[in-house]
């Protein structure tokens, strides 16, 4: 009977000790299936995609021959952050030269989030996803992010850089004096004399702005992308002035030292655009778009085919320009001053352009971007009078900008300021005779109507 | 613009390991450019299309058949396709278009260029139709230039306005 019990007993154990390890089993099974996906969603280490045309260039072999090596290392040593650190910033280096933002910068993402949850307070990574942030406009965020990543580290060249963009951005001018200023005292080189000729160039100083973007490009090395990134700046100041022979000639320098170089062909075709010369300037921004799929050379497309007077061209090319505006803010950008900037230089989706002009307004009151922006659309939607405030701000120091100087004169006219926007149109072309393909025509019109003559337009 | 510039520049501060140029092949812009000029009877087309794209649209032309293909029979192949997805008809002869010879095929590494010549007699007026990557991608824009009967015009070919003409 004692054995019969016990039997039962011992079989009714064994039978419910089966039962609760094909649970346990089981509950492994999903915990390990959910760990995976889990692992899976968060990081990935994928080979570079290939660049048709630069698959087999050493530096790309060498891009590729570092993801590997950097994913083994990760395997073997998964504790070792700097691996992590130094794979995500291949990925976001490819993104930025094949133009593939949407497929590296989640995988860039994954990699940061991962060096962040095994050590939350690494320093590289922090910088790493403020500079992460700014590219996608989350300017605030990115702000905080760097600022508490600083507050640890005060000796990195590259978080002051970051600190420095945010503080652009977030129209703290001052504030990026003082951080590009550290940023050089730190480590003076290519990104920190970059960052120096920017702040001259908006606080008025075009030759200081020069002279540093001289530095910084000649800190970098013969043909690598980031010293013809910083030739392509200088071209642009000069270009900016009307200069457009000495633009023309760092453009195709650029092109001699890095052929096939998207910008500088961009910067050809701006420069052919101002000599009127389209049928160039457009083949110069198709080759630019197929060596480097970055929208800004479709909404430079649709520029030019409204400047060309080709209305259904340029509402072709605007739609495409649309279209890739709206990938980016699927893929989490913020990009409201982009679209309105775009679309009140085309005279589509006012309202909408109004609105999100305002809201970057409001996001950063003292940028220069945001406060011209949010004035142009206040024109453009009928209200003058309340622009000039804004677009006074925006000018508050001295930037030579001549597009700058073009809207302020234009929103006089409007306001019924005369003599004030004479005064601000002439200033726009005499820094700048071409303006911009959409605005150079206007510009000397109003400016002919209001002197009362036509003024000659080239 | 500035904006994107800060950002370009931004990004420089994560370049340590300092790679590379362009040209991507996941390429979400489709656009080619083409440009055309009437010299006497000749009608000379000079026209790029991004290389992946159009090597993509060749072989589903062939429909695998390109894939053991000699370079010289690609070459061809890709001839041939641009043939047949750029015609031209000269004074609304639809019945008889007009064969191209090909002056220059060359490849620069990103693009694949043909220059064409058409040949025609006693020109009055020319059809241009232009398909060429519209199977493939149907946002494909093709742009067009030309300079014809004194005078000059271009037209963006597209899914929907495929065809083009331009008289004396």
């Amino acid at each position: 009977m004692n054995f019969v019990i016990t039997t039962k007993l011992a079989f009714t154990m064994i039978f419910r000790v089966k039962q609760l390890l094909s649970a346990a089993f089981v509950m492994a099974l999903l915990i390990g299936i959910s760990s995976c996906k889990k692992e899976d969603m968060s990081m990935k280490m994928p080979d570079l995609f290939p660049r048709s045309g630069d698959s087999t260039s050493a530096e790309f072999m060498k891009a590729q021959a570092m993801v590997r090596h950097l994913r083994d290392e990760i395997t073997k040593h998964p504790d070792e952050m700097k691996n992590y650190i130094e794979l995500a910033q291949v990925y976001i280096q490819e993104a930025r030269v094949s133009g593939r933002h949407h497929d590296y910068f989640p995988i860039g993402d994954g990699v940061i989030a991962e060096v962040l949850r095994r050590s939350p307070e690494n320093f590289e990574a922090n910088v790493l996803k403020s500079g992460m942030m700014m590219t996608r406009h989350d300017f605030v965020s990115a702000k905080e992010t760097i600022d508490k990543a600083i507050a640890k580290n005060p000796y990195n060249s590259g978080a002051y850089g970051v600190l420095c963009d945010a503080n652009v951005e977030l129209g703290k001018y001052d504030e990026a004096v003082t951080a590009v200023d550290k940023m050089m005292s730190t480590r003076p080189d290519l990104r920190s004399y970059a960052r120096a000729s920017y702040l001259r160039e908006l606080h008025g100083d075009r030759t200081g702005a020069i002279e540093a973007m001289k530095l910084a490009a000649d800190a970098g090395a013969s043909g690598q992308e980031n010293r013809e990134w910083a030739l392509f700046n200088l071209g642009n100041i000069f270009l900016n002035q009307g200069k457009l022979d000495t633009a023309e000639f760092i453009y195709k320098g650029i092109l001699e030292e890095r052929p096939n170089y998207a910008f500088a062909m961009s910067g050809l075709s701006m420069v052919h655009a101002a000599r009127k010369d389209y049928p160039v300037a457009v083949e110069m921004l198709v080759k630019a778009s197929q060596t480097l799929p970055e929208h800004i050379f479709v909404e430079q497309l649709a520029d030019l085919y409204k400047a060309m007077g080709q209305k259904e061209g340029a509402e072709q090319m605007e739609k495409k320009a649309l279209d890739a505006f709206a990938l980016h803010e699927k893929d989490g950008w913020n990009i409201d001053r982009e679209y309105a900037a775009f679309c009140l230089n085309h005279d589509i989706n006012l309202p909408e352009a109004k609105t999100r002009a305002e809201k970057q307004y409001k996001m950063r009151p003292a940028n220069v971007d945001a406060l011209d922006t949010y004035a142009w659309a206040l024109y453009k939607t009928g209200s003058a009078n309340d622009a000039i405030p804004l677009i006074e701000q925006a000018m508050r120091m001295k930037t030579l900008n001549p597009n700058l100087h073009y809207h302020a004169g234009m929103i006089y006219a409007k306001a019924g300021n005369k003599e004030k926007a004479i005064s601000e149109l002439k200033y726009a072309i005499n820094e700048n005779q071409y303006l911009t393909p959409l605005t150079m025509q206007d510009a000397h019109t109003t400016l002919g109507s209001l002197d009362g003559k036509t003024s000659d337009a080239k | 613009m500035r904006n994107r510039a800060v950002i370009f520049s931004l990004l420089l501060a994560f370049s340590f390991t300092l790679l590379a140029l362009p040209a991507a092949q996941a390429h979400d812009i489709h656009i080619s450019y083409s440009q055309a000029e009437l010299k006497g009877n000749d009608l000379f087309i000079k026209v790029s299309y991004y290389k992946d794209d159009y090597t993509k649209a060749v072989k589903n032309w062939y429909q695998g058949k390109a894939d053991n293909m000699s370079p010289q029979e690609l070459q061809s192949a890709e001839f041939e396709y641009v043939k047949n997805y750029f015609r031209v008809w000269a004074n609304a002869d639809y019945n008889q278009p007009v064969m191209p010879t090909l002056v220059k095929q060359s490849d620069d590494g990103t693009s694949i260029i043909f220059e064409l010549k058409y040949s025609c007699a006693s020109l009055t007026s020319l059809i241009i139709d232009q398909r060429v990557l519209f199977k493939e991608f149907s946002e494909q824009m093709n742009i067009f230039f030309i300079k014809a009967f004194s005078k000059e015009d271009n037209h963006i070919f597209t899914p929907a306005k495929p065809t083009y003409l331009i008289k004396q």
